[in-house]
């Protein structure tokens, strides 16, 4: 069980529904039960993901190309 | 493990056929027969296909035969069957990406790497299966690939039938892709030479995406000049790709060598462990010999997967799940249960963890650039496993996994972060002969030092020579 950090809500089958819901997916109440479990394991792997500096932007885009690492 | 074996045509690399076809020796015709001749062999039992080209296959062998005759060779890929991963688009052929919701999928366009392939003179044997939409689990209605080298161990995934086709000769090459590892573990299992190229390399369109951010399309061959070969048949710029790179391709087979006085080679203590024990003394015995091939051996640090991995998960699950969003609320009931639950686990992701990822992967990037100042690779194994039994493997599992899937690629899956091009080479075998996997990281663009390197050691074992212990049983049948 993944502990909830500061402003963070623990992971419910409720909370599952809802935000499935909000991209149009409907789970039934027995799927989401069932994903409260993998989604802890997803979302804590996602928590440890450190601090990074201000100055880095988003490699959304990636060019290799275009930095220093190319010939 | 068998001993070397290579004298049926089926068998050789795929440079000796290519020599003698140019040569005039040997038949493009023939060479087809023989590559269909070992499918109908080991087919289905390895269920490394999901289709089959025979006939159009021989009409271009017998037009690149005329080709030839004429003086209109192409050059090295003229008249060699190959395959390619069910997820490159094939105009007019089925391409279903190894799922069900794509099962009548038949496009009117050749993804760019096909085109090229086609464009050089390979022909088109048949389309691998794979593991679904590239997603770590198999569909129900393609079944596993088998191991050649075991029956009963997995191929790893998702390019599972390229990597077992190969190693059992069915074709001289193949096209796979690796968003977490998909190219090099395949590879690594089937003790084959898997390639992921830098990010923006080889143009990804026309390929089924898995996620736009960290897609690799790849050649897959039996030895390393073969990979060279086709790499340069497909690399290069493509107005279709809007990440495709500029960079002109080299000529990487006349940078094969064989001395590697002056290389540094980079061990970074990150990509040590966890790997068992048979794994590890592989790896190390093959650092071993790549020193006293000249090379000089350095200690760096290339940013760890403990940090690389959760950010490419995070980045895969939330692409995926956005570009299969459409069939997730009209049909979700057509994937296999771990895909579908990886799907909806991408559902949950906020995009602040998602953009995070992103960041992540930029300052990845600048921290791992500088290594490769110090050194000209870094060498590590590419899978912490030999292949693993197909019963209780995580592409047999009905959930999602997360952490399995991370352990799975925790050393492929941060080259697919930060896009640099990363090589899987054969570089021994364990007690029970399943083929370890050696894998080799350059700087980006940098595949031609990936090549010489790992090509004068290939040269210094006999690794690639050996033949699959499963392959005599399967023909034998």
């Amino acid at each position: 069980m993944t502990e909830s950090g500061p402003g963070e809500q623990a992971i419910t089958p409720e909370l599952v529904r809802r935000l499935s819901a909000l991209s149009g997916i409907e789970l039934s109440a027995e799927r989401a039960e069932a994903l409260v479990a993998q989604a802890e394991q997803q979302l804590g792997l996602m928590r440890t993901l450190g601090a990074i500096e201000a100055t880095a932007e988003p490699a959304a885009e990636l060019r290799l190309d275009r930095t220093g690492g190319a010939r | 493990v068998s001993e070397p074996l290579r004298t049926n045509l089926a068998d050789l690399p795929l440079l000796d056929v290519a020599a003698k076809i140019a040569a005039k020796e040997l038949s493009p015709v023939d060479l087809t027969t023989a590559a269909l001749d070992r499918l109908a062999a080991v087919e289905p039992e390895l269920n490394a296909f999901v289709t089959v080209l025979a006939e159009t296959a021989m009409a271009q062998a017998r037009a690149a035969e005329a080709d030839i005759l004429r003086g209109e060779y192409r050059g090295l890929l003229h008249g060699i069957p190959v395959s390619v991963k069910d997820l490159f688009n094939t105009r007019g052929v089925r391409t279903s990406g190894g799922s069900r919701v794509l099962a009548e999928n038949v496009p009117d366009e050749d993804a760019t790497v096909v085109a090229r392939l086609s464009e050089a003179g390979a022909i088109l044997i048949g389309k691998n299966n794979m593991l679904e939409f590239a997603y770590a689990a198999v569909h129900p209605d393609y079944g596993p690939t088998k191991n050649p080298w075991a029956l009963d161990r997995s191929t790893s995934g998702s390019s599972s039938g390229s990597g077992a086709a190969v190693a059992a000769g069915v074709g001289f090459g193949s096209m796979g892709s690796d968003t977490g590892g998909s190219i090099r573990l395949p590879a690594a299992f089937c003790g084959i030479v898997g390639l992921k190229p830098t990010y923006g390399r080889v143009s990804r369109n026309g390929g089924v995406a898995l996620s736009w951010s960290c897609d690799h399309m790849g050649p897959m061959t039996r030895t390393v000049a073969d990979n060279a070969a086709m790499l340069a048949a497909i690399a290069g710029a493509d107005p279709k790709d809007s990440t495709s790179g500029s960079v002109p391709v080299p000529d990487y087979l006349a940078a094969l060598h064989t001395d590697l006085t002056g290389v540094r080679v980079g061990i970074s203590s990150a990509y040590r462990t966890p790997a068992e024990p048979a794994v590890q003394a592989a790896v190390e015995e093959a650092i071993a010999e790549l020193e006293r091939l000249g090379a000089t051996i350095l200690d760096v640090e290339l940013p760890p997967p403990s940090e690389a991995v959760p950010a490419l998960i995070g980045l895969i699950t939330s692409e995926a799940t956005e570009f299969h969003l459409p069939w997730l609320r009209t049909r979700p009931e057509d994937y296999s249960p771990a895909v579908r639950e990886r799907l909806e686990l991408g559902l949950l992701i906020p995009a602040t963890d998602y953009l995070h990822a992103q960041r992540v992967r930029r300052q990845l990037i600048d921290r791992a650039l500088p290594v490769f100042s110090t050194v000209d690779v870094v060498v590590m194994p590419t899978s912490p496993t030999a292949a693993t039994p197909l019963e209780g493997d995580l592409s047999a599992s009905d959930e999602a996994d997360p952490e399995l899937l991370a352990a799975a690629i925790n050393f492929t899956g941060p080259f697919d972060l930060i896009g640099f091009p990363a090589l899987s080479i054969p570089c021994g075998f364990t007690p029970s002969g399943l083929p370890v996997g050696l894998q080799l990281v350059a700087a980006p663009y940098e595949e031609a030092k990936l090549y010489a390197i790992a090509h004068a050691y290939e040269q210094a074992t006999n690794w690639v020579d050996r033949l699959p212990t499963a392959l005599g049983d399967l023909l034998g049948k």
